[in-house]
């Protein structure tokens, strides 16, 4: 059942493929446009015309044979026609759909089918199915047409050659040079002067010389055209007028080294090459090279060497490899050219070599040619002559070459930009100049990578490394502490506490001991050196000197204190009195003490002491008598100065005689040494 | 404020203790004499300074500088705040003036662990001869800790100086007296990577990776040497446990799109250098990456656009500038590729000179 389907699907797909027959243009198939049918063949005769004329003139054939078209799209002829067109004209891929139509509409549509539909893929880079159809063409070729068999094998090497080509296209932008030097006829040769300010190329357009079209091919003949360069842009071409051009072809071919001199090609003499010189901006009549360098044969380009005494040109003289070749000639001491030599076999080769240019290095020629490594048509080649030889010619390479030929390169000095001409689909029409721009080897971006190679530095100053908080104060606060008592009846005692900052010698504080327990409490900050003392109306003030040692805790000290009674015999050490080291001058420290002794003094008038000095054991006795009473002396002094008369003072200096503790130890020498007051009257 | 409160507390705290052993004999209730003291002026300088602390562990450098800026002022010798003032200008990358502060903190308290504080601080100045004096004052005061570390800098100096040999020399000493120290480890396998001696760089990193499971730099840059040994799969592992141990790890998400680069895996490269973006939007290598395979894509215009930042961001990167330039050429932007060029090459990129001589007017 399912296959019976099938049948019936593929019998009604047939049915509707050979619905489209091939129609031709008789009067049969349109008997009700007479009119139109004519208009049409009338159209495909003027198609025919101008294919037949070639080049340019392909793109007016199939204008017509559009035209025809339009009215009877199913003619397998006429779609042949326009695919034929397509190859000149472009785009190629459109051939390749009326190749197709044509093939469909009728299988023998033409003998030379399988020969354009395999050229179609050539241009159309589609090497593979070229190769493939221009096998199939050579394989069922007739034997009539058995002398196609080298071009075909050549063209099938080009399809192999553009598979590799395109595998590596060099880096390059290609771009057109714009409409101010193309248009929509054909420019071409272009040639630059060395800073590439100027260029000169060859025009075929309506602004020829004369205005004439060349009967063999209709189109304009060719003129040699300039432009300038501003601000990076062509000017708009101008015609390079005469004495350049003629009404005959003129077209540049080269210029020499200085830019001073033109190289012309006119079609006289089977075609030659002629010189022209600028002079200010004028250039002089154009002048034909003598022999050898022109023949009787076509010479079509030329270009000199660096420094002008080589000239290189083509020509299609016998006695080369085939077809056209490139020479040179050397100027000869005697001003006249020598003979010509041809390349040889490393850059002639049997199809045309045309189009040569010297680069400015003197060693290395471009050229184009149909032969060598190339990919289709005229492709471009380098060579360069080292050690007495050319080296093998070597493609520039797609994308600068193409199937489609590729010619009249030139390059300028710098060697970033070079020229060439070509007919492309993105072109403004036929042959158009367009700019190289040599990129050089490929530039890989680079990619960057960052590795934090030192551990520290990425990893960071030990945050354990910084100091520690410091231990405040608060918590190093030391609790001094005790009971004021009468030293007889040790009867608690209201006593006025002074606390002294000995290190600044200034008052902390003045505060009483309580009245009823006599007991006082102070908190002071660790780490300080204290004075402290204690009074009481009737009472000798007791003066007590202590250093707070920083603690790491909280820490309590008790001192209790027993005042002395005024009364003869009764005394007190000034623990708060200091003195310099083994001097007798006294510290700013003991300001407060001697102002308190002062202060008992004027508070009892009757009142009168004896003040004493003592040391510790170390050094001998008559110094220490001596040192002890000098120091007792600065006392009374003191005191003498702030107004008590010295009457109720006695200055006594006992050295070490008077120890209060052993003088074994640093503390009890530190206690030794001290001064004293006693009571002597009241 | 808050510390008299907390005197006072205490000494209430004290007064009630004392009116029990004191005063319990006594049937009458006394009130016993008490008297706050304090010394203002010091205290307020500590005060400042553990205010200063605080505020350095949790990294706020600019409070702690002011405290202890502060403490300094109340109190002019007082080297600890001299010192963790430096600190905290060192930990802000303010090393000019760590290193005056560091100098104060010296003429009060000259010890090896301020020498070698200072040090570190002018070896990331790259003020190498100074560091190199102060490391080897630590190195003579001091026997332990600080010596050890005096060594591993001074290898660290001689790595900035580019003299692997004596770097390595000096991370060795370092070793041989604490060989459980893994920056020296780490630091000594960068030294040999250097010298390109791959395989002993790879065994140091391991040997700190053995000491440090989660030291995420030391796969990364084993990662890096066996990337440079073409070892593409090792050098993705390695790089993947950087980025596992620390998923924000920048670095290694740019490096490990680099392999993947180079292994023709773009989708992954793209990715790890968007994430390198997006962990640190400042990562300037990343974005030019990201242009590369943007622009190898052909898509110039959203590679010219990552270029631009990563420039924006890094205005003396100068690979960033070739690249940008290579971008431009592609862009028939000849001008602005020259630009690029000459910049880069002014930058050091030679090949970007080469490229200016080739391309350039």
């Amino acid at each position: 059942m399912i296959k019976n389907n099938l049948l019936a699907i593929l019998l009604l797909i047939s049915t509707l493929a050979f619905a489209q027959r091939d129609v031709e243009f008789i009067k049969a198939n349109f008997p009700d446009n007479k009119v139109e049918l004519k208009d049409a063949l009338k159209n495909i005769e003027d198609g025919d015309y101008y294919y037949n004329l070639g080049s340019s003139n392909i793109e007016i054939a199939l204008d017509y044979y559009l035209r025809a078209n339009k009215f009877n799209p199913n003619s397998s002829e006429l779609n042949y026609k326009i695919g034929l067109c397509y190859l000149e004209a472009k785009p190629v891929k459109e051939g390749i759909k009326y190749f197709k139509k044509a093939k469909k509409l009728n299988p023998k549509v033409n003998d030379d089918y399988y020969w354009y539909f395999a050229k179609a893929y050539h241009l159309d880079l589609q090497f593979d199915t070229a190769i493939k159809y221009y096998k199939y063409y050579k394989d069922n070729l007739p034997p009539s047409k058995a002398s196609e068999i080298d071009n075909i094998e050549r063209s099938i090497e080009e399809c192999k050659n553009g598979k590799e080509l395109i595998k590596k296209p060099v880096r390059v932008f290609i771009e057109n040079i714009g409409s101010t030097i193309n248009g929509e006829y054909p420019d071409y040769g272009a040639v630059v002067n060395m800073d590439e300010s100027m260029i000169f190329y060859t025009s075929r357009r309506p602004t020829t010389t004369g205005g004439n079209r060349n009967p063999l091919d209709m189109m304009y003949f060719e003129d040699a055209y300039w432009s300038i360069k501003r601000n990076d842009l062509w000017l708009p071409a101008k015609n390079m007028a005469k004495p350049i051009n003629t009404v005959g072809h003129d077209a540049v071919v080269g210029i020499a080294p200085d830019g001073q001199t033109l190289l012309i090609y006119r079609d006289n003499n089977s075609g030659d090459i002629y010189w022209s010189k600028q002079k200010g901006d004028k250039w002089t009549k154009p002048n034909a090279f003598p022999e050898p360098i022109n023949s009787k044969y076509q010479e079509s380009s030329a270009a000199f060497s660096y420094d002008g005494k080589r000239i290189f040109f083509v020509s299609n003289r016998p006695g080369g490899y085939g077809g056209k070749d490139i020479y040179y000639c050397d100027r000869m001491k005697n001003g006249k050219w020598g003979k010509a030599i041809n390349l040889g076999n490393t850059i002639n080769s049997s199809y045309d070599e045309i189009a040569v240019f010297v680069q400015a290095d003197g060693k290395t020629i471009y050229f184009s040619s149909e032969g060598h490594y190339g990919m289709g048509s005229f492709d471009i080649f380098k060579s360069v002559y080292e050690n007495g030889k050319w080296s093998k010619p070597e493609n520039l390479g797609y994308p600068i070459n193409s199937p489609d030929p590729d010619v009249f390169f030139s390059i300028g000095a710098s060697g970033r930009n070079a020229y060439f001409s070509s007919n492309r689909e993105e072109g403004m029409g036929d042959q158009d100049i367009y700019k190289i721009i040599f990129l050089g080897p490929e530039k890989n971006p680079v990619y960057s990578t960052e590795d934090p190679l030192i551990a520290s530095n990425t990893m960071g100053f030990k945050e354990a490394d910084i100091e520690n908080k410091i231990s405040m104060q608060s918590s190093q606060l030391t609790l001094l502490k005790g009971i004021v008592i009468d030293e007889i009846t040790e009867a608690p005692i209201e006593a006025k506490i002074e606390l002294i900052d000995n290190d600044e010698g200034e008052v902390l504080a003045t505060f009483n001991s309580n009245s009823a327990s006599g007991k006082y409490l102070i908190s002071l900050p660790s780490g300080h050196n204290y004075g402290l003392s204690i009074s009481a109306d009737g009472y000798l003030f007791y003066s007590a000197n202590f250093i707070i040692p920083k603690a790491e805790a909280y820490k309590e000290v008790v001192k209790d204190v027993k005042l002395q009674r005024i009364e003869i015999g009764k005394g007190i050490a000034l623990k708060n009195i200091f003195f310099e080291y083994k001097k007798a001058n006294l510290n700013k420290e003991s300001k407060v003490e001697l102002k308190r002794l002062v202060n008992l003094m004027i508070k009892y008038p009757t009142l009168r002491l004896e003040i004493s000095g003592h040391t510790d054991n170390v050094g001998d006795e008559e110094y220490n008598q001596k040192l002890s009473l000098r120091r007792a002396n600065a006392v009374v002094e003191y005191l003498v100065r702030n107004g008590i008369q010295s009457d109720r003072l006695v200055a006594k200096g006992y050295g070490f005689s008077k120890p209060i503790a052993s003088n074994d130890s640093e503390l009890g020498r530190q206690q030794n040494r001290r001064s004293e007051i006693k009571v002597i009257g009241k | 404020m808050n510390k008299t409160l907390f005197l006072f507390l205490i000494l209430f705290f004290v007064s009630v203790i004392s009116s029990q052993s004191l005063v319990a004999q006594s049937s009458n209730v006394l009130q016993d004499t008490i008297k706050v003291l304090t010394k203002k002026e010091k205290q307020e300088a500590e005060k400042m300074y553990n205010e200063g602390v605080i505020f350095f562990k949790s990294n706020k450098y600019d409070a702690a500088i002011s405290k202890f800026n502060q403490a300094i002022v109340i109190r002019a010798k007082f080297p600890e705040a001299f010192y963790n003032m430096a600190s905290a200008k060192f930990a802000k990358g303010d090393l000019v003036s760590a290193i005056q502060s560091f100098n104060y903190a010296i003429t009060l308290n000259p010890t090896a662990k301020y020498y070698l504080a200072r040090g570190i601080a002018e070896y990331q100045y790259k003020e190498y001869q100074g560091a190199k004096s102060d490391f080897n004052k630590a190195i003579e005061k001091d026997s332990g800790e600080y010596r050890i570390d005096a060594y591993y800098y001074i290898g660290c100096v001689y790595f900035g100086q580019e003299k692997y040999d004596e770097a390595i020399e000096n991370y060795t000493k370092a070793i041989e007296m604490d060989d459980k120290y893994t920056f020296a480890y780490h630091d000594r396998g960068s030294a040999y990577r250097m010298k390109n001696k791959y395989q002993l760089a790879l065994s140091d990193y391991r040997k700190a990776i053995q000491l440090n499971p989660n030291m995420a730099i030391a796969f990364n840059n084993m990662g890096s040497v066996k990337k440079l040994l073409k070892d593409y799969q090792g050098a993705l592992i390695d790089y993947s446990s950087a980025i596992s141990l620390d998923s924000n790890n920048a670095i290694a998400y740019n490096n490990r799109g680099t392999v993947y680069k180079a292994l023709n895996q773009t989708d992954k490269a793209i990715y790890d250098f968007s994430k390198a973006i997006a962990i640190n939007p400042s990562y300037a290598i990343a974005y030019s990456n990201r242009a590369n395979l943007k622009f190898s894509n052909k898509d110039y215009e959203n590679a010219l656009k990552d270029y631009d930042r990563a420039l924006e961001l890094d205005a003396n990167y100068g690979i960033g500038y070739l690249n940008r330039g290579i971008c431009k050429e592609m862009m028939r932007d000849d001008e602005g590729a020259c630009k690029d060029w000459s910049k880069a090459n002014a930058l050091g990129v030679n090949l970007a000179g080469d490229y200016l001589n080739a391309q350039c007017k």
